[in-house]
C-alpha cells in the first residue's frame, strides 16, 4: 500500500484536489432562489398582457398585497395575504408562493397601484412562479381595489393637433390668409441733368 | 491496465460530475435576484420629465433617449435624438451594443411607466447599468410639456420659474414650426419683377 500511495503521489493529489473541486462547487452553488427564465422567454414578458387581470377577474384568486404593513393595516381587500415588496424574497413568502403553486391556484399581486406590482410580478416570472398574475390597478389607502386610470396605461394620449396647433399658434400670424401681390419695385434713377455742364 | 491510468480516468470522471454541478453559463453576467429586488424598491432610476426636458435642450451629450413605443407612434412624435427600439430586440445584438455603451445614461420611456419598468427590471438582470426611466412616460412628458397648466392660487417664485422653463421648452419641441417627422415645406421664393425705367434721352447739356 504504501508502494502504491508512493508511486502514485501525483495522480492521487490531483484525483482530492478535484473532488475538493467538485464538493465546493455544489456547497456554494448559487442558493434559491434562482432564474428559471432564458433570456427570450425574459423579453418577451415585457410585451405580454396575458397575465394582467382586472378587479372583475379575482374571484378564486389568492390576493397577495405587496403594500407596506402600515397602509395593509389600514385597509386591505378581504382574504388578502401582506407580503411587503422587500420580503418577497425571504423564505417564508417563497414558501407561501410554493404552497399556492402545489394547490394548482393562482395569486395575484396588487400594489398602490399597477406600477408598484409591475416589477415585483415580473422578476418572480423570471423566478419560474408562472402562476403569479398581477392586478390592472391597484388597491386604495382604504382597502378597495380599483382599476387603472387612462393616464398610467401604455395607451397614448398624445395628441397631434394639439401638437400642430401649438406649433401653428407658435408661427408668424397672417401668412396665408390674403396673399399679397409682389410689390413691383422701380428703380429710381435721378434723372440726367437738363443743363450745365463746364 | 496500469495503476495510474486507472486513477486518472477516476479523475476525468470526477471533474466531469464537477461540470454538471457548476451552474449553466448562458454567456451573460446576471445579477442576483436579491440585489435586483433591492434596485426594484429604490426608486433612484426615475428621472422627472422636468429633468429630461432639461438634458435635451442642453443637449446632454451624455444622455441616450430609448424610446419604447410602436414604431408608428414613434414616426407621428418622437423627442429629438431618441432611437426606437422594439422591447424583444432590447437585448440582441444591436441592443446590447447600445446599451453598453460606457459614460451614457441610458433612459427608457413608452407611453406611460408599465414597458419601461419591465424592460427596465429585464435589462438590469442582465447587467446593464446607468438605466433610468422618464417617470410617466411620453403620456407625462406631453401632459407637462406641450399642455402646460397655469398657475392656480398664489404660486410660489420656484412654481413660476417650473412653469416659465416648462413654456419656454414648449417653444423649443414645437414653437419652431418643425416636429420630429414633419418638417416644414420650403417656403418659395416669390419672384419681384423689377421694371427698370429707360433711361430718358438728356435733354441737353454737357460740353
Amino acid at each position: 500500500m504504501n508502494r502504491f500511495l508512493k508511486d502514485n503521489t501525483l495522480w492521487l493529489s490531483l484525483l482530492c484536489l478535484a473532488l475538493l473541486i467538485v464538493v465546493s462547487a455544489y456547497i456554494f452553488r448559487p442558493k434559491y432562489p434562482n432564474y428559471q427564465t432564458e433570456l427570450n422567454q425574459s423579453l418577451s414578458l415585457i410585451l405580454n398582457q396575458s397575465k394582467q387581470v382586472s378587479v372583475k377577474d379575482i374571484a378564486g384568486k389568492q390576493i397577495i398585497d405587496i403594500r407596506s404593513s402600515d397602509l395593509f393595516a389600514q385597509g386591505h381587500p378581504q382574504n388578502a395575504v401582506n407580503v411587503p415588496v422587500r420580503q418577497l424574497l425571504e423564505k417564508e413568502s417563497l414558501e407561501l408562493l410554493q404552497k399556492v403553486t402545489e394547490k394548482g391556484k393562482e395569486a395575484i399581486l396588487c400594489g398602490s397601484n399597477e406600477l408598484q406590482a409591475t416589477a415585483p410580478w415580473i422578476l418572480l416570472q423570471q423566478l419560474g412562479y408562472k402562476n403569479i398574475l398581477v392586478l390592472k390597478g391597484g388597491i386604495s389607502n382604504r382597502g378597495e381595489l380599483m382599476d387603472t386610470e387612462l393616464a398610467a396605461s401604455e395607451t397614448t394620449i398624445i395628441d397631434m393637433t394639439a401638437l400642430h396647433s401649438n406649433t401653428d399658434a407658435a408661427q408668424p400670424p397672417a401668412q396665408s390668409e390674403v396673399k399679397k401681390k409682389p410689390e413691383a419695385v422701380i428703380p429710381v434713377r435721378k434723372s440726367a441733368s437738363s443743363g450745365g455742364g463746364c | 491496465m496500469e495503476r495510474k491510468y486507472t486513477i486518472l480516468t477516476i479523475l476525468l470522471v470526477v471533474l466531469a460530475l464537477g461540470l454538471v454541478v457548476l451552474p449553466k453559463d448562458n454567456g451573460r453576467k446576471e445579477i442576483d435576484p436579491k440585489v435586483l429586488l433591492d434596485g426594484v424598491v429604490e426608486r433612484s432610476r426615475y428621472l422627472s420629465v422636468d429633468q429630461v426636458t432639461h438634458r435635451i435642450i442642453e443637449n446632454d451629450p451624455t444622455l441616450l433617449l430609448i424610446d419604447l413605443r410602436p414604431a408608428d407612434q414613434f414616426k407621428n412624435f418622437a423627442l429629438p435624438g431618441a432611437i426606437n427600439l422594439n422591447p424583444d430586440s432590447l437585448l440582441s445584438q444591436y441592443g446590447t451594443d447600445l446599451l453598453g455603451q460606457p459614460g451614457k445614461d441610458k433612459l427608457l420611456y413608452g407611453n406611460s411607466d408599465l414597458i419601461a419598468e419591465k424592460a427596465w427590471l429585464v435589462c438590469t438582470r442582465y447587467s446593464v447599468n446607468r438605466l433610468y426611466i422618464m417617470k410617466g412616460g411620453m403620456n407625462e412628458w406631453f401632459n407637462t410639456i406641450i399642455n402646460v397648466k397655469p398657475a392656480t392660487g398664489t404660486p410660489s417664485t420656484s412654481d413660476l420659474d417650473l412653469i416659465s422653463f416648462r413654456n419656454a421648452a414648449r417653444q423649443f419641441f414645437v414653437g419652431s414650426g418643425e416636429t420630429a417627422n414633419t418638417t416644414a415645406a420650403p417656403v418659395q421664393k416669390e419672384k419681384v419683377p423689377v421694371i427698370r425705367k429707360a433711361p430718358s434721352a438728356s435733354a441737353g447739356g454737357g460740353c
